[in-house]
């Protein structure tokens, strides 16, 4: 991505320069928007299409009792629920031209928020059916559930619903930070289980999708495609991108205490097509490190035949990746994520980095295009040795015509008692006194979540669209 | 979520809405034609059929006595259908319909055989509508009783 010819600044040739990357980049952002209304659309359609077909059916005719009214609800809730079911699988599956329409946790953040409306579709389903079926049969609820579960595809649906339920539940956040990530993610594959169980009465009870009727072909296309794309993309990809580069550790340096870059050798690497900025999940097959994986940005820009990661102790899990040794074997799935030159919106730019939050800044600002005096890097530590790879990221900001600022000490509060982002030294600044032209920039912020919310707020306040701000979150 | 992107999801699933409401209803109505008015309809499903209903459900009637249809099992047991014919009109019919063991579909099959009995009787031939809720169960009801019927 990086312009070898980015002029001189103060030539007349950085004004042409700067007008033609600001056209270059509106044209990226509208098509990315584009591609991302289009996949909204189509999600939305893909609803709308699973009630199509009940109505196709004649569904609407059906209903002629109080019976058949509660059955028909409870037909619909279960259709859109499935449906709903079958998008949380595609976004899961980090299909590539998904992930970068809508960025990695935007994806996941949207597969969440259905989740929930999965589980209520689904327990309205039941009740609606359990209600009407009992209304129809003239039986009570209890003797009804009774006859129901002596179907035995109805009891495995029962299994995959109190299963969901489960996985929901293990996914609310606050019980989520109880459990260490690998239980939660082995109570998330039972996922899997759940939709397989679920599947055998969909076609042999539902009448909708009986033998013989294009519903049927409809929802086994889609699950077929759900399932498609989760082998592909989830298991096969990995495991083939794995063998492939046959990336092994070289080198393990120390940029503090807890912060060490570990540098990677591989083969074919620019077949990764890995921008700075993204991240990959890696797994290093080391004794005590190999059932671990975790989501960690490159911290330089890749090369042909390396990838460098720069990591900070956090966790029972990256403190053991402290002692990784040379010659460990690393598995990748990735490159991951849209905190790169892909986002970018407007030819200014500000990168701002917090802590092991400067690891990512630091590729971007190797790897995207920049117009010399028009971009600023602004790093920020509680103590001097937090500015990790400062001394990398001078050398890169004098070549490419940089400003850098590096911002020293706790957060400090305002005379509203309002907590800022900036230390005592900068106290009561805002972004727009340390870069100037803010409001007609991409500010990309990486770091702990509550100090870059912070920094997102701030740049709001000065002006900043909010499509020209880029807070990669991470997210499991 | 852009606004154009919301005009564009709304537009485009009401969309997908309506034509299969359209759809819908077109079939709805034929059905209701099919079972309501019943000489003509008769009339035109049988030349579209084959030519042998013609004759049967016409001016020929079906041969006196009682045939038994072929069991057909489907996903939630079996259906043998038993048809009386007197005065070559069909005058009884009864079915044996064996559930696969669960009471669910025992339930299904007590409420679907008197339902198919009552229109068989009113259409005269075994020309009659699935009842929805019981749709294997009424099928092979169908055609455990068009097999006795082509031996009448």
């Amino acid at each position: 991505m990086q312009n070898a010819a980015a002029p001189r600044r103060g030539t007349a040739r950085a004004a042409d320069y700067a007008a033609a990357l600001r056209r270059r980049y509106r044209i990226q952002s509208f098509g990315r928007n584009l591609r991302a209304d289009l996949l909204t659309v189509i999600a939305w359609v893909s609803v709308a299409m699973s009630i199509a077909l009940w109505l196709a059916d004649g569904g609407l005719n059906k209903i002629t009792s109080l019976g058949n009214l509660l059955t028909a609800a409870g037909i619909v809730s279960g259709l859109v629920a499935t449906d709903l079911m079958v998008l949380m699988l595609l976004l899961a599956a980090r299909i590539p031209f998904v992930d970068r329409a809508f960025g990695h946790d935007h994806a996941v953040a949207v597969h969440s928020k259905l989740g929930k409306w999965v589980l209520y579709g689904l327990l309205l389903h039941g009740w609606f059916l359990l209600c009407g079926y009992a209304a129809k049969d003239g039986l009570g609820l209890t003797a009804e559930a009774g006859s129901l579960l002596s179907v035995n595809d109805l009891v495995l649906g029962v299994c995959a619903l109190g299963i969901l339920g489960a996985v929901a539940i293990s996914s609310i956040i606050a019980v989520k930070k109880t459990m260490p990530y690998e239980v939660w993610y082995v109570i998330h594959l039972l996922t899997y289980i759940a939709v397989g169980f679920s599947l055998p009465h969909q076609f042999s009870m539902g009448a909708l999708m009986g033998p013989g009727t294009f519903a049927r072909w409809y929802w086994i296309a889609m699950f077929v495609a759900a399932g498609f794309a989760m082998l592909a993309f989830r298991v096969f990809l990995p495991i083939f991108a794995s063998f492939e580069h046959q990336l092994v550790v070289t080198k393990v340096r120390f940029e503090a205490n807890d912060v060490v870059s570990i540098e990677m050798q591989g083969r074919n690497l620019p077949a990764l097509d890995v921008e700075g900025g993204q991240f990959f999940h890696w797994r290093f097959l080391a004794k005590g490190l190999w059932w671990h994986q975790h989501p960690f940005s490159v911290s330089a820009a890749p090369t042909a035949d390396t990838l460098r990661i720069t990591i900070r102790a956090l966790g029972r899990g990256t403190t053991a990746l402290m002692n990784v040794k040379p010659g460990t074997r690393v598995m990748i799935e990735g490159p991951y994520g849209i905190f790169s030159d892909a986002s970018r919106t407007a030819a200014n730019l500000v990168l701002v980095g917090i802590g092991i939050g400067i690891a990512p800044i630091r590729a971007l600002l190797e790897a995207t295009d920049i117009v010399p005096g028009r971009a600023t890097v602004i790093l920020r530590g509680h103590t001097p040795s937090q500015l990790y790879l400062l001394r990398e990221i001078q050398v890169l900001c004098q070549e490419r015509g940089v400003k850098l600022i590096t911002l020293i000490g706790s957060r400090t509060q305002n005379r509203l008692n309002e907590t800022g982002w900036m230390p005592a030294s900068h106290r009561g600044n805002r972004l727009v006194d340390l870069v100037p032209y803010v409001a007609d920039s991409d500010v990309y912020v990486c770091g702990p979540q509550a100090a870059s919310d912070l920094v997102v707020a701030d740049a709001l306040a000065c002006g900043t669209p909010a499509d020209s701000i880029h807070n990669e979150r991470f997210v499991w | 979520m852009s606004i154009r992107a919301k005009v564009a999801a709304v537009i485009a699933s009401a969309g997908v809405l309506g034509a299969g409401w359209a759809v819908g209803t077109a079939n709805g109505a034929t059905v209701t034609t099919t079972t309501t008015g019943s000489t003509a309809t008769t009339g035109t499903t049988a030349t579209s059929t084959s030519t042998g209903k013609t004759t049967t459900t016409g001016s020929t009637s079906y041969k006196d006595g009682t045939y038994t249809g072929t069991t057909v099992q489907h996903r939630y047991g079996a259906v043998t259908v038993t048809v009386t014919i007197s005065g070559g009109k069909i005058t009884n019919v009864t079915a044996q319909a064996d559930s696969a063991g669960d009471r669910r579909s025992a339930s299904i099959n007590s409420q679907a055989v008197p339902i198919m009995k009552s229109e068989v009787l009113a259409a005269g031939s075994g020309n009659v509508q699935t009842v929805s809720g019981a749709t294997y169960t009424t099928t092979a009801y169908i055609t455990s009783l068009q097999s006795a019927l082509a031996k009448a």
